[in-house]
């Protein structure tokens, strides 16, 4: 890597050269599986998700409970919190109402990131 | 081994994708201006529609059997296609892109594999990454493996040619449906009384060869499991790229286009060159990082081509329209770079069922004239009106585009 020509001092900075700060490396493990989604509602403010943010939903990467999912029901995508109750998994909407997984629930990714321009 | 790796319905399935709310229901897509039905998903092909039908035709039907209809949208299938090649190259060590929704890929002859099981890793690890399902057919040869994937359709997803009988099923399949065998040749080969893929098998080399020239002596070593069909070759230039560096920032959406034009004049002439057509277009378009007096501007779009071409002016279009499209005002632009994707041999290739071949052979003529010219006369001797050809691609009739989910802020989808 060359830096501008030197003629006096070597740059003290010589070596310690760094490449900005790419917020990808951040928030996207996976970019082909990786998808953007709008968030339109308010249930999960209790997790500080909050309506018009931008979530990161990565596709491969395997729900587990206390993460924050994406799913097709009826005719939307909903984000809910996946929690485990028992034996088994249910959907939280943060106010005390569980909602259960069923056999035609299907997962569109797991939310990996949330983007906020304040 | 080879795997012939197919996207089941592939606009419709990209479609569908973020529309939770057309699960299950009927969906068609239509060509360029809206003209013929270009796919269609399951649900629609039991509704009684079919691939080639006219748009005018049909849409009173399509309203009252509540089919969705889209526009292509080739910026959403481009970028899911480009998604799904990410994955088979994490998959697969040899990878070959052969359409937007089909691919070859190479593995290597290991000791007792199990290739069905890799086959069927494949096709969930597509299935849970991008929501798009794909079907696999394996063979030792790629026309096999093309047989085999349209067997794969209905034998849940993954069909390997190892592990049945295949000349009981190639007795099954009609010999206008191997690779290779288009509409004259069909013709011919029933003359001579070969009706089915396993007829052409059985066929002697010699009168393959004289009937059907080289590449079809090719299609029956390949149906006998000998590989013959060469792949693109590798020292061709799998992409061609133009671009510069303007000397002074430039601001005008014609400007701009002026340049846009005169680099995919110069890609069109390499790609011509060496023999090969198109499939893809992106353009690429960025202000400098180091001007201070502007807002900065730095983004790229993509989009298929009708059809693999070499035709100039086809390419243009679209390269005019991309830039159009990522063309924002008040920004001091330094750089434009046009880039032609998948690109294969001129004379080996896919026949598309809708490609008008009349049209084409007029195409071809125009631009080998348009070729010598320039050879005789010195590069740019003859060129296209930029502003003749200029706005006939955006007024483009797309009356049901869906938005660009996965590639513009402004399309991603909501969710509550």
């Amino acid at each position: 890597m060359y830096m501008a020509e030197e003629t006096g001092f070597p740059s003290p900075a010589r070596g310690y050269e760094a490449a900005t700060i790419d917020l990808n490396a951040l928030l996207v493990h996976n970019a082909p599986a990786t998808f953007y989604m709008r968030m339109r509602g308010s249930q999960l403010m209790y997790r500080g998700i909050f309506p018009e943010d931008l979530l990161v939903v990565d596709r491969s990467k395997p729900p587990v409970p206390g993460c924050i999912v994406v799913v097709r029901q009826d005719d939307e995508f909903v984000c809910r919190e996946l929690v485990r109750d028992g034996d088994r998994f249910v959907f939280s909407d943060g106010t005390g109402n569980l909602s259960p997984v069923t056999e035609d629930t299907e997962l569109f990714g797991t939310v990996t990131g949330v983007v906020r321009k304040l | 081994m080879i795997f012939h790796v197919d996207a089941n319905s592939f606009y419709a399935s990209c479609e569908s994708l973020f529309r939770p709310d057309l699960a299950g229901k009927p969906i068609v897509v239509l060509s360029n201006n809206d003209g013929i039905v270009i796919a269609l998903n399951a649900a629609a092909k039991e509704a009684g529609f079919r691939r080639g039908d006219a748009w005018f035709k049909i849409s009173a039907e399509c309203a009252q059997k509540n089919v969705t209809v889209f526009s292509s949208n080739y910026t959403l299938y481009a970028d899911i296609s480009a998604r799904i090649v990410a994955i088979y190259n994490r998959l697969c060590p040899e990878v070959e892109v052969y359409s937007i929704d089909e691919s070859f890929l190479y593995y290597p002859d290991w000791n007792c594999p199990d290739y069905a099981g890799i086959a069927h890793h494949l096709r969930n690890t597509v299935l849970r990454e991008i929501g798009i399902p794909v079907s696999v057919g394996i063979a030792p040869t790629r026309t096999l493996a093309k047989v085999c994937n349209k067997l794969a359709k209905s034998a849940g997803g993954v069909f390997s040619a190892e592990q049945v009988d295949m000349d009981r099923e190639l007795a099954r399949i009609p010999v206008g449906d191997v690779w290779g065998i288009g509409w004259s040749k069909k013709k011919t080969l029933e003359r001579l009384g070969i009706r089915t893929a396993l007829d052409l098998k059985r066929c002697p080399l010699h009168v393959a060869k004289k009937h059907l020239t080289i590449t079809g002596l090719r299609t029956v070593q390949e149906l006998g499991g000998v590989p013959a069909n060469e792949r693109i070759e590798a020292e061709k230039n799998r992409n061609i790229c133009a671009s510069k560096s303007f000397a002074e920032p430039v601001c005008t959406l014609a400007e701009l286009e002026e340049a846009a034009a005169a680099y995919t004049h110069e890609a069109v002439r390499r790609l011509r060159a060496q023999n090969s057509r198109a499939r893809f277009v992106s353009v690429f378009l960025m202000t400098s990082p180091w001007d201070d007096a502007g807002p900065q501007h730095c983004d790229q779009r993509s989009a298929a081509l009708a059809a693999p071409t070499s035709y100039l002016p086809d390419i243009l279009d679209t390269a005019s329209a991309l830039l159009r499209d990522l063309y924002r005002e008040g920004h001091r632009y330094r750089k434009v770079m046009v880039n032609l994707l998948g690109l294969e041999d001129d004379v080996v290739s896919q026949p598309d069922l809708f490609a008008e071949t009349a049209a084409d052979e007029g195409k071809q003529a125009l631009m080998r004239c348009f070729d010598s010219i320039n050879r005789r006369y010195g590069q740019n001797a003859i060129r296209t009106a930029l502003n003749i050809t200029g706005n006939r691609s955006w007024s483009m009739r797309r009356r049901f585009l869906s938005p660009a989910y996965t590639t513009d802020l402004a399309g991603i989808p909501d969710v509550y």
